[in-house]
Parts: structure tokens; sequence; C-alpha cells
């Protein structure tokens, strides 16, 4: 290996670990827990000759009856199930269609006078679900939980138990209130969109609910929102783009996904439809530092992460509360897989592309695929964009894409025209637009127009 | 060597040692999570460790245990992930010791790479974004760009040069190197 082979290979393996998220694990409970086994209960001396005719039948029989009440002792203890319930489910009401969604409430820190106590023990690998009614959750003497109503949420280690030095919990839906005492260890939620730190303090973590199957090809945790609300003390948010500290003056923050549909010349700000809305969200780089005079100004960089982000393609968010919510981080979505498919209605049809509210909850904007015309230019496929004119804004489709840079149409398939009162719902959570049908101004192998749409700072 | 003082051990340097055997071309992040906690695993049971007053030290003798295991993986595999022997690996350590960690941990060469990025240009930074990040293979990411393989692969490695020599630049500058 000469100087020029081994700077590539460590700039190469710092790429890696820059760009693309791999850094060094923890490795250290794998290598204590092999170092440290446990131990034999059996001693590992010099054993004596024994004389197993004398001793055989002994042994045997006492073997036996050990295996016995081992039995009796574990089937007569052993919880009834895994999974603890708070009360019944209760009838569930019929599956309400993505575009009946309405805008999530916000969670709410204070917590309900009349949760009843629950003195069930929840050891690591229970999982706990809620319905109609909220329930307390003590884990390691320092961690009081209250899990809200229609929330499933997995202990996965508690201080004390095992080799565990910390408290650990996943929350799989719903929302969760923590009051953590200072000074006894620590603890952290971990959710698909992120984990949640915290040392000492009172906050509520809330994930949101997908409505449906994510398609064929996309990634795991689409379609989610998570919303942090601190009440006292500090928490930490990791994400895969980047760090959030919240406490009593920041105090609310998350993580959320959607379509970015614009971002401006300046990198400055990015319009995102967000998952769990209708409308088009207008956010800006986090201030930090305090005020100007002071040093404070735009964090730069989660401008740096803005400048990073292309629209047409599906971010996740890392954001803030401060006079509305501001970028701390924010990253590209690509599909876990090159192809795939998604089911929903068209909700926006541009030249030679389309916007799908899809079954699954999330906002997806596809582009005709391209092919290569005469000269050898690229250019939009004419045969999609045929298939892309015969739509109507409110038509339910199953697209089939490929993805290359974006997710480009490989087939589309109707499934179902409008569906009725699509009409009289546009606007209200089923923004529908149409974009340059008559092709006036559209040349062959333009990029599409990006959706003039109106701008505008939207609360969650 | 007691629980405490081995935790103390693989929390000092398990980042480093992560690297390092991916740098030496541990083929994934499961082989290089592998060799790392054999190595711990072999400094364990080693009755010769460094003094814990002596990181720099540990931390060589850990890459010589890891230098060591990876060498007998290569071997053990019928086809080896990338070409080594003995002073190949030494060439490495010698770079990694010298350019790279220069009497520290590294830190500097890798804010000093995080400087670079910023600097660059719009096609190599979205070349990077695409085979790093959004982890493309070289067929995807030349058919991007509208190049050949052999073009998207000779492009980012000079992009990794031009990387290192502004790295270079930087670590000089900054730390009078």
């Amino acid at each position: 290996m000469n100087r020029d082979e081994a700077r590539d290979r460590l700039v190469d393996t710092l790429l890696h670990e820059a760009c693309g998220g791999e850094e060094p694990p923890d490795l250290s409970a794998r290598v204590l827990s092999r170092a440290f086994p446990n131990q034999s209960i059996f001693a590992r001396g010099k054993s004596k000759r024994v004389d197993w005719r004398l001793w055989g039948p002994a042994f045997g029989a006492a073997a036996l009856m050990g295996i016995v009440v081992g039995l009796w002792l574990v089937l007569a203890n052993r919880p009834a199930a895994p999974i603890v319930e708070n009360n019944p489910p209760e009838k569930k009401a019929p599956a309400r269609q993505p575009q009946d969604r309405k805008p999530a409430p916000q969670p709410e820190v204070a917590p309900q006078p009349e949760v009843p106590e629950v003195e069930d023990p929840f050891r690591p690998g229970t999982i706990v679900q809620t319905h109609g009614e909220p329930r307390k959750i003590e884990l390691a003497g320092y961690c009081a939980l209250e899990l809200m109503p229609h929330s499933t949420l997995k202990i996965e280690q508690a201080k004390g138990t095992g080799d565990a030095h910390t408290t650990q919990v996943a929350l799989h839906a719903g929302a969760l209130e923590s009051s953590v005492e200072p000074g006894q260890g620590g603890f952290a939620v971990t959710t698909e969109l992120g984990a949640v730190a915290v040392l000492g303090t009172r906050f509520m973590v809330k994930l949101a609910h997908t409505d449906g199957p994510r398609g064929e090809g996309n990634r795991k945790g689409e379609g989610r929102r998570l919303e942090i609300k601190v009440a006292e003390g500090k928490v930490k948010l990791d994400a895969p783009m980047g760090d959030l500290i919240l406490n009593t003056e920041q105090k609310e923050g998350g993580i959320f996904t959607g379509l970015l549909v614009g971002k401006d010349r300046e990198n400055k700000n990015i319009e995102v439809k967000a998952d769990y809305d209708d409308g088009v969200l207008k956010l800006g780089p986090r201030w930090i530092g305090g005020m100007p005079d002071a040093g404070g100004g735009p964090d730069k960089e989660a401008q740096e992460r803005i400048a990073r982000v292309y629209p047409s393609h599906r971010v996740r968010v890392l954001w803030v509360r401060a006079e509305g919510p501001r970028v701390a981080g924010v990253e590209l979505l690509p599909p876990e897989a090159k192809e795939g498919t998604d089911e929903g209605r068209v909700t926006f049809i541009g030249d030679a592309m389309i916007e799908l509210r899809t079954t699954a909850g999330t906002w997806e904007r596809y582009m005709a695929r391209q092919v290569k015309g005469d000269g050898g230019r690229w250019r939009p496929d004419g045969e999609i964009l045929h298939q892309i004119e015969r739509l109507k804004k409110g038509d339910r489709v199953r697209v089939s894409w490929k993805y290359n840079e974006r997710k480009q149409i490989g087939r589309i398939e109707m499934l179902d025209g409008p569906r009725e009162g699509a009409k009289e719902r546009e606007g209200r959570d089923a923004p529908v637009e149409r974009e340059g049908r008559e092709g006036k101004d559209r040349k062959e192998g333009d990029r599409p127009a990006q959706p003039d749409r109106p701008k505008k700072d939207r609360d969650f | 060597m007691s629980r405490d003082e081995l935790e103390a051990l693989v929390l000092a340097h398990q980042a480093e040692l992560y690297r390092y055997v991916r740098y030496l071309g541990a083929a994934d992040a499961t082989a290089a999570e592998d060799l790392v906690q054999e190595s711990f695993l072999a400094a364990f049971k080693s009755e010769n460790a460094p003094a814990a007053s002596e990181p720099a030290r540990r931390a060589a003798w850990l890459r010589g245990i890891a230098r060591n295991l990876f060498l007998q993986y290569c071997r053990s595999r019928r086809t080896s992930p990338v070409q080594v022997d003995t002073q190949a690996l030494e060439a490495g350590e010698r770079f990694w010791a010298e350019d790279f960690l220069r009497g520290s941990d590294g830190f500097e060469y890798i804010e000093a790479l995080r400087g670079c990025m910023e600097r660059l240009e719009e096609k190599p930074r979205r070349a990077l974004d695409l085979f790093y990040k959004q982890k493309l293979s070289r067929t995807d990411v030349a058919a991007a760009f509208q190049m050949t393989e052999n073009g998207i692969k000779s492009f980012l490695q000079r992009v990794r040069a031009a990387l290192g020599d502004c790295i270079e630049r930087r670590v000089k500058t900054e730390h009078g190197g």
C-alpha cells in the first residue's frame, strides 16, 4: 500500500462516516458480555470418581424430581402473556381514508387526574398497550411513565435488571409522558424516527400513527411524526440528521416526514408537504447563539443540510419551535428499494409529473421516466406523458416506479375514478392542483416546472 | 483486567479501532464490528497491556492486535476483500499514525474533511451524496451522471484525492504541520 492508496482508503472510510452515517458503533455491552459471561453454577475442579452403581438411581430420581418441580414453578408463576393491556379494546371504528385525516391534535403535557394506579411489575421485554385509558408505569424506581390512550410501548431495559446500566423503552405508537428523577440513572425513549435521551426531566413524547400500509419498496417509519414537549429539565433528541437539545426555554420540537416541494436559491427556506397535514409548510433554519449583536444568527449547519436536499424528494425534518417551526436538520429519504409500487389518490398533476396522497398516508411525487430521444437527448417518455394526461384529480391509481435520483413512473394503473364528494372536500383535506396541462410552453426534455402554489407559514 | 478496566478500555478506543479496521479493508460494518470485538477480547486476555496512563501506546497496541486479526480474517476467506500482506498493513499503519492521528486522535483530520466538503462544487458533492449517503451502486451513480461505471469510479477517486489534498493543506495551515 503506497501513501496515495492509504490516503484514498482513509478518505473513503471517513466519507462513509461523514456522509453515510456509518459512525463507529458502541460495542462495549457486547464485549463485556463476552468477556464476563455468567459463571456456571457447577464447580470446575477435579471431580472425584463416583460409584454410579450406588449413586446413579438416587441421582436419577433427584434429577427427575427437580425437573418436575422446576416445570411446575415456571408454569405456575409465568405471566399470562408478554403483552399487558390496560383495558379491552374498544369497537373499532371503520378505517378512515387517508384523505379524511385531520391535523393531529397537539400533545398535552398536563397529566390526566383520573389515571388508575397499577402495581404490576414491568420486566424488560414486556409490551404495554393502552386503549381507552392511560396507564402508569414505574420503572427502576426513578422513571414514572404515563402511557396515553391508544399507545404501544415496549420496555427494553430497566436499570438494575441484568447488566442494564440505564433504562430504555421503545415507543411504537401513541404518546408517553415521562418524569425522571435526576441523578438516579439514564433514561431513553427510542422511536423509529429518533431516540430521546434524558437526565432528570419531565417531558412528553408523541409518535403519530400511520394510516395504512406503506407501499412496496418504501422506508420504515415514513408517514410518522415525533413530537416532544419538555416541561422540566433537558432532553436530547438524537436523529440521523442531527441532534436537538430541548429545555424549558426551547421546549418543543421533533421529527416529521414529508415531500419537499420547494427550496429557494439561497438555501434559506424549504417548503414541505408534511405527511400529517395537507398544506405546505415553509420553514427556515433555526436561530442559534442569541441576539444578532451577541453573535446569534441562522444555524449554519442547518443551512448546509438544507443545501443538500432537492425538491421532489421525500425528506425527514428535525424541527424546533421558535416563533413557528424551524429546521434543525433535514435529510433526503430515498426509498429502501430501487423499485416498487404505491397506491393512492392523485392530488396534483404537473408537466411530466404527478403527486399522490398514498394509502400509507404519505405525499409522493413521481416523474415521468426519462428515455433517450433523437440526438441522444433525454426526455420524458411520451407513453407516460399520455397516461398522465388522462388522469384526473382524485383518481385512485397504482403507480409502479423505479428510483433513479427520483421516483420515475414505469406504469400507472387506474383503480377507480374520483371518489364521491372529493370535489367538496378539496381545499380542506385533499388539495388537488393541475399545472401546465395545455403544454403550450412545454418543450421536450424540459425539466418539469415546480408547482407554484401559495406559500404560507403554517403552524403545527 | 477487571470489568471496569475493560469497559474503560473499550469506551476509550472503540471508535478509533472501528475506523481503523474499516480503513484496513474490512468488507462491511458487520465484519468491522466482529474484528473490533475480537481485538478487545484478545486484549482482555493479554497480560502485556500498556498502562492506562499511556493512551497513545495503548491505542498502538490495540491497532497491532486488530491488524493481526485482520490478516487472519483475510487469509481465512477464500476471496479476500483486499490484497493484504504484512508490509502493506504496516505501510497503512504508518500513514494512520503519522498523517491521520498526528499524535492525537485524528479529530483535526476529520474536522478538516468536513471543512473541505463544504467547499466542494455541485457535481462532486452530488456524486458523494449519491454514492456515500444514498448508497447507490456505482452503476446507478454512473447512470445519474450519464457516465460509464469506470468513469464514475475515476471521478470519485479524483474527488477523494482532491479532498485529501485539501485536508493536508488545512491540517498543515491550522496546526503548523
